[in-house]
């Protein structure tokens, strides 16, 4: 709002830190980009022409069929959860996130090793004497490997808008003879959609990325194209080419959220939730299918992996875990709340400046990183580190901490931008005319309304990091080893069992977290 | 007030976690050796802790793939802090070598013939033989000849190996264009992917079990997954490894690939000495004995023998390498691989 005669303030301190954070953000993806340039593009021919069909192809049905999975099983179960009232209800709303602390990789080679000869179901079945093979290793397997611990984030994000919504607006639509099938369809659906799309790219975002398991499962993507020419044939910018070729689509993917979230309307009202209550058949249906996700998305490889570490027991399985899980633990505190700090910085000078149009697209260039492979991001990373100073290299785990903020900006900044926009405007407005600043407001008045998201945020950046892979590799200092690193080394040699311990110890550091993060969620 | 705590306590954090780092670079400044290394394994860890022991050279280790730490090596040029470079392929070694990131130097070894770069660029540490593990049901070994033999139509739906992206795979395809030329390589290329029992999938260990599957009756494994198969912790495992011979192709002709892991110095490597020690170490009767103990690989050193698991499959012809000597040829497979379909 101008007024005349009214300057409205500047904001330059804020403005210029905002500045220096989306530099510092974004100049290791551009140095990617700029070292593409310097090299030649002998084998981009070969690429496209060979390959670039069967990457499409590939990369396209992994995500539609994560992407429907995910917003079945996410959307479902958070609705079950947040209006019926089952047994169990209030330990799904947390037990359902918990599938989230099993990356996608260790998942993938627990259902492997759930199915194939040496596992325990076809053992079973050969002592039945009807022996059947089972191959998960293909595109199917893929999508359900992936899909099953991967729906959290629809999950958590379908979920906090289905409480965000004003359960009157269900009561009216109630009142009026809907049932509540068609409430849902036609009331509830339509506005929760926006943050329901925001949790399916964090899903696409990490299929896009995935190379463990596409991998090891011999489906060629965008992303075993991207390590293909980069590292086999030593051609960094037709991987860059086809890094590009992912960050469009989504970024077109960012612009269709922005849209969506555009329209996106609030009203939060205080009114007490009434659970609905079911007749004792359809009260186990509801059960079943929140008890199903989990099973399977949890349950099951944890069994699988249990049984492994028992396996393995005999070996040296437990020497330096301790520091390890220490290692782990630093670095997700340390990045996640770097990313917090940065994040709240960004966020709330996108919302003093308040820029419109095509500029407020610029507030969304961080979260680009998160659709980079990581191994990527790392290059980028050595790159600058060798132009400011190359003796800093393996001098800390301070590039480490970068490239995960590099990475991981997107899981923390999205959901606090978002969080920021919830808060209405009138209340700064009204700070400011009692005499209150800028900071003052922010450290007053926002933070403590936004304190379940930025914990939210928090902790799902610590279970992401906690996950992470390549970048870990490329760049840990010298001798620096993480729970990740050390159950990637024994599955990559072949040895699963061996692998289990520090795989558990990753689930079990991640759910404790998760846990926290539903308590924080009900609190609102 | 207490976010300003908050704060606080995030610096002091940050600054801990880094000056801890320091003081451990900076402890043993003149005693360290910088180690890349591709391999993995705990009987790495292992001999590297008695080689502290032994000379009181600290060892400072990084691991990630033979590619990107050949990259960041190129990137860091001569800042790079490395002294050597480990890989579990001589071809990945003699790439770097012709990128001009390795040195020679003079190492008293007692290598085999053949196991030393001729411009004394690397080292090899130990071996591994790329081998065909065959369905002892369905399969004599009198069938069984040459790599170049899977191509044949006989052996249609039955071939099981993993796929292209495997550095073992792309190594064996450059010995066969170094040999046969490469048209003759993209028509065999063309032949596996026909004769394929499934698509390329999985690791070598998968390949075996698919054979216990029934879903394939031959498998181009690496020898070391055999013996680590053999000794699992799974019986199922066990038992899946014992359906299996172990078969050495192209005995008649120029013999059976091998992979090396091999050691090299660094061109800029700040503690070359150490670096010379290290491989001397490494290379030693001592600990080549340890590692055909522990690792189901093959030695290099000239009179020691391998593991009872290893010798049981028997002695072998060895393909020379080469074929490792022109990496050009890395590039020419991957190509291959693509144009044939091959995953």
């Amino acid at each position: 709002m101008k007024l005349a005669g009214i300057k409205q303030p500047r904001y330059l301190s804020w403005r210029l830190a905002a500045n220096i954070i989306l530099v510092a953000i974004l100049l290791p993806l551009v140095l990617v980009a700029s070292r593409s340039f310097m090299l030649d593009t002998s084998n981009l021919r070969h690429i496209t022409s060979n390959l670039l069909p069967l990457y499409l192809w590939n990369t396209s049905i992994l995500v539609i069929g994560t992407s429907a999975i995910t917003l079945i099983i996410g959307v479902a179960t958070a609705w079950i959860v947040t209006v019926y009232d089952f047994p169990f209800r209030r330990k799904f709303e947390w037990l359902l996130i918990l599938p989230l602390s099993i990356p996608t990789f260790i998942n993938a080679i627990a259902y492997v090793g759930l199915t194939d000869y040496a596992g325990p179901i076809r053992i079973f079945l050969r002592w039945l004497n009807v022996d059947i093979y089972l191959d998960i290793m293909n595109h199917t397997g893929a999508i359900l490997v992936m899909s099953l611990v991967l729906y959290p984030y629809v999950y958590i994000t379908s979920r906090s808008a289905f409480l965000l919504q004003s359960a009157s607006l269900i009561e009216v639509s109630r009142s009026l003879g809907q049932p509540m099938k068609k409430t849902f369809r036609k009331v509830v659906l339509p506005l929760a959609w926006p943050a329901i799309f925001a949790g399916l790219i964090l899903v696409i975002m990490e299929v896009l990325n995935d190379y463990g398991v596409v991998s090891y499962f011999g489906i060629p993507t965008f992303t075993v194209g991207i390590f293909r020419s980069w590292l086999a044939l030593g051609d960094l910018s037709t991987a860059v080419f086809l890094s590009m070729i992912v960050l469009i689509f989504v970024i077109v993917l960012l612009v269709i959220e922005f849209r969506a979230n555009q329209k996106k309307r609030f009203s939060i009202d205080k009114a007490e939730r009434s659970f609905k209550r079911l007749k004792p058949k359809k009260k186990w249906v509801a059960f079943a299918i929140c008890f199903f996700p989990f099973l399977v998305g949890f349950i099951v490889p944890v069994c699988q992996l249990m049984w492994w570490f028992i396996l393995a027991y005999s070996h040296d399985v437990w020497s330096h875990l301790l520091t390890l899980a220490r290692n782990t633990a630093l670095l997700g505190s340390l990045s996640s709340i770097i990313i917090l700090l940065l994040s709240i910085v960004l966020a709330y000078t996108f919302r003093l400046v308040d820029k419109r149009g095509f500029k407020k697209t610029i507030s969304k260039l961080p979260m680009l990183g998160y659709a980079m492979p990581g191994a990527v991001i790392a290059v980028g990373i050595i790159a600058l580190v060798l132009i400011i100073n190359p003796s800093l290299i393996y001098s800390g785990i301070s590039a480490l901490v970068f490239g995960y903020t590099v990475r991981f900006f997107a899981v923390g900044y999205g959901s606090i931008q978002s969080g920021f926009d919830k808060i209405s405007r009138q209340i700064d407005d009204a700070a400011i005319s009692l005499g209150s600043n800028s900071l003052r407001n922010l450290i007053r008045i926002h933070i403590p309304i936004l304190k379940p998201v930025l914990m939210g945020s928090l902790i799902m950046v610590f279970v992401d990091v906690a996950k992470e892979l390549p970048i870990t590799l490329i760049l840990r200092p010298f001798n620096y080893e993480t729970l990740a690193t050390n159950a990637f080394q024994y599955a990559k040699d072949e040895m699963a069992p061996r692998a289990a311990s520090s795989s558990l110890l990753i689930i079990f550091a991640s759910a404790v977290p998760v846990y926290y993060l539903n308590r924080i969620l009900h609190r609102k | 007030m207490r976010y300003i705590k908050l704060l606080l306590l995030t610096l002091t954090i940050a600054c801990s976690g880094k000056s801890e780092n320091k003081e451990e670079s900076t402890a043993s400044e003149d005693q360290v050796l910088n180690v890349y290394s591709h391999r993995h394994y705990d009987a790495d860890k292992q001999a590297f802790e008695r080689f502290t022991k032994e000379t009181g050279i600290k060892i400072n280790l990084v691991k990630a793939g033979a590619d990107e730490l050949i990259n960041r090596l190129e990137m860091e040029g001569e800042n790079s802090p490395a002294d050597v470079l480990i890989t579990v392929d001589a071809a990945k070694l003699n790439r770097a070598k012709a990128m001009g990131l390795l040195q020679s130097v003079d190492a008293n070894t007692n290598n085999k013939e053949g196991f030393i770069d001729l411009d004394k660029n690397w080292y090899a540490i130990t071996y591994r033989a790329r081998v065909i593990a065959y369905d002892k049901e369905d399969v004599t070994v009198a069938e069984l000849s040459t790599y170049e033999d899977l191509a044949d139509e006989k052996w249609n739906d039955r071939i099981l190996i993993r796929s292209s992206g495997s550095s073992y795979n792309q190594s064996l395809l450059s010995s066969i264009i170094y040999e046969n030329g490469e048209e003759a390589a993209s028509a065999w290329a063309k032949g596996i992917v026909e004769n394929m029992a499934r698509e390329p999938k999985g690791g070598d260990r998968d390949q075996i079990k698919a054979i216990a599957s029934g879903i394939g009756d031959l498998a181009v494994v690496n020898t070391y997954y055999v013996g680590l198969l053999l000794n699992s912790d799974n019986s199922e495992e066990v038992k899946a490894g014992q359906r299996v011979g172990i078969y050495f192709p192209n005995q008649d002709g120029r013999g059976g690939h091998i992979n090396i892991s091999g050691v090299g110095v660094t061109k800029n490597a700040p503690n070359k000495a150490n670096a010379v020690r290290f491989i001397e170490f490494l290379t030693s009767e001592e600990i080549q004995k340890f590692y055909a103990a522990t690792s189901f690989e093959y030695p290099v050193h000239k009179d020691v023998s391998p593991d009872s698991t290893v010798a049981a499959w028997g002695e072998f012809k060895i393909d020379d390498l080469d074929y490792a000597t022109n990496p050009d040829l890395l590039d020419q497979a991957i190509k291959i691989f693509d144009e044939a379909g091959w995953n």
